[in-house]
């Protein structure tokens, strides 16, 4: 049966193939997204804990006035949470701990895609001995062990800025990224439309830029969204192990924090450790649901199966 | 080569250009000493078994490769020494057209955007007015009408032989002088292809474009390029060109004569006439990486003699068929008589 | 035979039918009025096929010609049960006549009885060689499989080896050389041909071949025309052939049925069709082939393009494209009409009511 299953697979597959690329790409992205349970769930808790993060600091404010005389108070009507070690409330300091965390995630991986991506499509596009060069540096950099790097480096610099914290995941994590969109680009460039607009003469930025890579469009979002966890990780790791100095707040800080002070045992100051986990735990699972109903939606053939 | 008579330089001009790829260690002469030239609102039809060359040929006259040895002009200077604005120049008067149909749209374009682009980038539709204007006219070119039926549209929401079309309107965008069409796989439909066809001539008819037009069959040459000239590849080289009619009507070359028997006949008459295989020895192709000796259709030709392996024929003249050049001793040279005098200059020395 | 016209009639093939000048046998497929439509969504579908009938006969070539988008790949798989997931039979019977002289049903067969009944009674060749061959497997090993599952006994290896390497010298390939091959170490042609072949190791009545041919050279495809012409010959299967190219057609086939919508809208005699169309669509479809051989007539595209299945209109389905239409034609759909009654369904009928304003003829540009 092999000589004839593979056609007629074939021809099942052709048809929603074509269905699958509807008109507008963003419309069709958000009806798929509502279908499919599982999206959806990444989605809202994704677009929640930034509303919290983002919205809640300006309702709440700043500043968290703390009472050490209430130190550890377990959660009331008035403290939902809890009271922290200084008396500060646990559900404030949740509220205003997101938004370092989610600036480090998403500036690391903007960082990372541009650079992966404009290295990546030049390499593959050009090669030569720019390939092969950029091949080289990604040998180096992946070779840089990044908590050991970020360690030293916070031993010499004030690493109190999360956006320096952020420059320094973003700079070193590119690699990959950089040498699939270079394979995929190796490939694109082959494809004849790119040899008519070559034709045209239409300059290669915009062959490159224009031609090539919207069309790996879908592959970036869905790399850039992991490479927002794994900045994630990388920060709330780096603070976890005290690596990065506990200036400000964040959730990281915040589980140091109640490690250090002996909080585990410490049953009413439960909530002060559950609390940031669960909020690290639910951004990541969001994001990581986001991109498996991602990857089926903007990829057919995985949708077809 | 006694093309255009009249003086100026041609269109274009490939003149003993070769082409030779390197793979795993092996040259792999693709294209050999080719030469051959298409004017203004001339045509040419380049025929020959995938393997042939005949697309790197129209490649090498597209510019999308150098050749490796030999020379390719255009309006007479040579592709490898122009400067930029020559360059640019000639970018827009000589354009490709991919033909499958699939592969050669970007996906993520609509056909406006396709079009527009090189409109704007060579500035030759400034406001955003002129650009809609010059898409819809390209769009009524190609008989996609009406225009605005078309314009939003993506590739994957168009037929293949609509996506044909808006490739040859992104072709003429720049108002080329030279379409370089490839048709060396023929998926379309008949009529599909049949309009497609009409639709070229008329380009070259009335606006005067040359065509060099690739394809393995040589009815569409003869349909494509009666009014031009047809040049049958193999293996590289050119082993047979003259007036299409001629080619077509008295074939020289056992290669041209092998084509034309293999290309099925619409009339079940003429079909159970011609069931004759072709009259090939071998129906495969010899790899480009270990050519036969001498003449390299040889090992499959019906007429080989033993001088064919061991001595490389030379297009000439064709003593029974003066309008065409062939390389075959068998035909250009036959063994009892003496070599032809005159007709026969360039010919093989014996 | 009792079935000379092409009008639907009952699914039972008449096993005493009366000796006349056509064969004595019963046909090998007889086809009644099949219906076959895609889901496109929860609720829609598409009638891809509306209604088709014919009889094939043993030894015979049908060719099935048109446009894409006719329906004649989608005829090509329902006859052997292989549409996609979303397509389905929605009517219309398939009678399918063995050596045995035993007239089955396709259509109600179980996958366990397809299953028997492909490779051993039909097998097929579909488009595409290049992706028809399991890329990790050898020919040999595709060749036995095929051969193991489809075969009634038990076969030793030495048998299954003897007949693959029968099969492959019968197409011309060396087995030596072949059935040890991945098929990415075969050219097109000879992938082709190894398909053809495996196609014909059990020995079946009825070969259907969807555009065997397009993807290959001009002279691979006369190796494979000339091929499957003298094997039918040898081993005297039934053929039908596929193709959008009416020339290979006229190659190979006896008889040409045109397809147009979903629908059998011309059948015939490859002369009929080919000397005298009388359906106006087959006569545009022969006048777009360019001949290579005398003059040079002038070819012409059909305008418009094929409707949609969807939206089909009212009527003859190719009255919006033809300059014959009358009121008529939109009113209602045309039936076949016997033009010429030939026994072993080789009768000349077409469906178009203006069938005799319909003169076929190349206007001649070049002589040759």
């Amino acid at each position: 049966m092999t000589a004839t299953s593979s056609p007629v697979t074939t021809a099942t597959s052709a048809a929603p193939r074509t269905k699958a690329a509807a008109a507008n790409p963003l419309r069709r992205l958000a009806s798929e997204m509502t279908r499919s349970a599982s999206g959806f769930v990444g989605l809202c808790l994704v677009l929640a804990i930034l509303l919290i993060s983002l919205v809640g600091p300006l309702i709440m404010g700043t500043d968290v006035p703390g009472d050490p005389a209430r130190a550890w108070e377990p959660p009331s009507g008035e403290h939902w949470l809890g009271l922290e070690g200084s008396g500060k409330d646990t559900l404030h300091l949740v509220v205003i701990g997101g938004r370092p965390v989610l600036m480090v995630g998403f500036l690391a991986a903007t960082i990372t895609t541009v650079i992966a991506v404009s290295i990546g499509s030049l390499a593959g596009y050009f090669g030569g001995r720019f390939d092969a060069l950029m091949l080289q540096l990604t040998d180096i950099v992946m070779t840089v062990p990044q908590i050991v790097l970020l360690a030293v480096v916070g031993a010499f610099y004030q690493l109190d800025s999360p956006t320096l914290l952020a420059v320094i995941i973003g700079v070193l994590s590119w690699p990959v990224l950089m040498r699939s969109i270079r394979a995929q680009v190796l490939s694109l460039k082959e494809r004849e439309f790119v040899e008519a607009a070559q034709l045209l003469d239409v300059g290669w930025v915009r062959i490159v830029f224009g031609e090539i890579v919207p069309n790996m469009a879908s592959y970036i979002l869905i790399n850039f969204i992991i490479a927002v966890t794994n900045a994630i990780y990388a920060m709330v790791g780096l603070y976890l192990l005290g690596l990065a100095p506990q200036r400000g707040t964040n959730w990281g800080i915040m589980i140091n924090d109640a490690w250090t002070k002996g909080a585990m045992f410490n049953p009413d100051a439960m909530p002060y450790i559950i609390a940031p986990v669960t909020m690290i735990v639910l951004l990541q699972l969001g994001l990581i649901l986001l991109t498996r109903t991602l990857e089926e939606i903007l990829n057919p053939r995985l949708r077809d199966r | 080569m006694p093309e255009s008579a009249s003086g100026a330089a041609p269109l274009i001009e490939l003149d003993g250009a070769s082409q030779v790829f390197h793979v795993k260690g092996k040259d792999l002469p693709a294209v050999s000493d080719v030469s051959l030239s298409v004017g203004e609102g001339e045509v040419l039809c380049l025929v020959g078994e995938s393997g042939s060359g005949k697309t790197t040929t129209a490649r090498l006259a597209a510019g999308l490769a150098a050749p490796s040895s030999g020379a390719v002009r255009f309006e007479g200077r040579d592709l490898a020494e122009m400067s930029r604005a020559e360059r640019r120049e000639y970018r827009r008067a000589v354009q490709y057209i991919h033909q499958d149909p699939y592969a050669s749209l970007n996906p993520i374009r609509s056909v406006r955007s396709t079009l527009s682009i090189p409109l704007r980038r060579h500035g030759l539709a400034r406001s955003g007015a002129e650009v809609e204007e010059r898409v819809d006219d390209l769009l009524r070119t190609v008989d996609l009408t009406p225009p605005e039926s078309y314009r939003e549209k993506f590739p994957h929401q168009l037929s293949g032989g609509q996506r044909q079309r808006v490739s040859v309107a992104r072709g003429l965008t720049l108002s080329p002088r030279l379409l370089i069409a490839d048709e060396s796989t023929s998926m379309l439909d008949v009529s599909i292809r049949v309009s497609l066809l009409n639709m070229l001539t008329r380009l070259r008819t009335e606006e005067g474009v040359g065509f060099i037009y690739i394809t393995h069959d040589l009815a569409l040459a003869k349909y494509f390029a009666w009014e031009g000239r047809t040049a049958v590849m193999y293996l590289g080289k050119i082993v047979e060109v003259g007036p299409t009619p001629q080619v077509i009507n008295h074939p020289q070359h056992p290669y041209t004569r092998a084509l034309l028997d293999a290309v099925p006949e619409p009339d079940p008459e003429l079909a159970r006439q011609k069931k004759a295989g072709g009259g090939l020895l071998s129906a495969d192709i010899p790899s480009l990486s270990d050519l036969p000796s001498g003449c390299t259709f040889h090992p499959r030709c019906p007429l080989a003699e033993d001088r064919c392996s061991q001595t490389v024929p030379l297009l000439s003249r064709a003593p029974a068929a003066p309008e065409q050049e062939v390389a075959c001793m068998v035909v250009t040279d036959p063994r009892p008589a003496a070599p032809a005098g005159a007709a026969g200059a360039g010919g093989a020395s014996p | 035979m009792t079935d000379t016209t092409p009008r639907p009639v009952g699914p039972e093939t008449d096993p005493d039918a009366p000796a006349t000048t056509g064969p004595a046998e019963a046909p090998v497929l007889s086809v009644r009025d099949l219906q076959v439509a895609y889901r496109t969504g929860k609720h829609t579908r598409v009638r891809a096929l509306r209604g088709v009938s014919f009889d094939l006969y043993p030894g015979s070539s049908l060719a099935l010609v048109g446009e894409s988008g006719s329906g004649k790949t989608t005829l090509g798989l329902a006859l052997l049960r292989l549409l996609p997931t979303l397509g389905e039979i929605t009517g219309g019977t398939i009678g399918y006549t063995g050596d045995d002289g035993r007239t089955r049903e396709v259509t109600a067969m179980s996958s366990a009885q397809l299953r028997r009944w492909r490779w051993s009674e039909a097998a097929m060749v579909f488009q595409g060689a290049q992706n028809a061959f399991n890329p990790v497997l050898t020919i040999g090993q595709q060749m036995a499989e095929t051969l193991r599952d489809h075969s009634r006994a038990r076969i030793s290896r030495k048998e299954i080896l003897e007949r693959s390497a029968e099969a492959l010298r019968s197409v011309r390939l060396e087995p030596q050389r072949v059935l040890g091959s991945y098929p990415h170490e075969l050219s097109g042609g000879m992938k082709q041909r190894a398909l053809i072949a495996t196609g014909l190791l059990l020995r079946p009545r009825l070969l259907v071949l969807d555009e065997p041919t397009t993807a290959l050279d001009i002279l691979t495809q006369r190796t494979v025309i000339d091929l499957l012409a003298e094997l039918r010959e040898e081993y005297g299967f039934a053929m039908i052939f596929i193709s959008h190219d009416l020339a290979l057609a006229a190659e190979l086939a006896d008889r040409v049925v045109t397809m147009y919508a979903g629908k059998v809208i011309e059948t015939g005699t490859t002369q009929d069709i080919f000397t005298a169309p009388k359906h106006p669509y087959t006569s545009k479809l022969i006048n777009a082939v360019p001949p290579v051989s005398g003059d040079l007539p002038e070819l012409a595209s059909i305008p418009g393009a094929p409707p949609s299945l969807a939206t089909l209109p009212p009527g003859c389905a190719f009255a919006p494209r033809c300059e014959l239409a009358t009121d008529e034609c939109r009113a209602a759909e045309p039936e076949l009409i016997t033009l010429t009654e030939r026994p072993a369904d080789m009768t000349h009928a077409a469906a178009c009511i203006h069938h005799d304003q319909v003169h076929h003829e190349r206007k001649v540009i070049a002589r040759a």
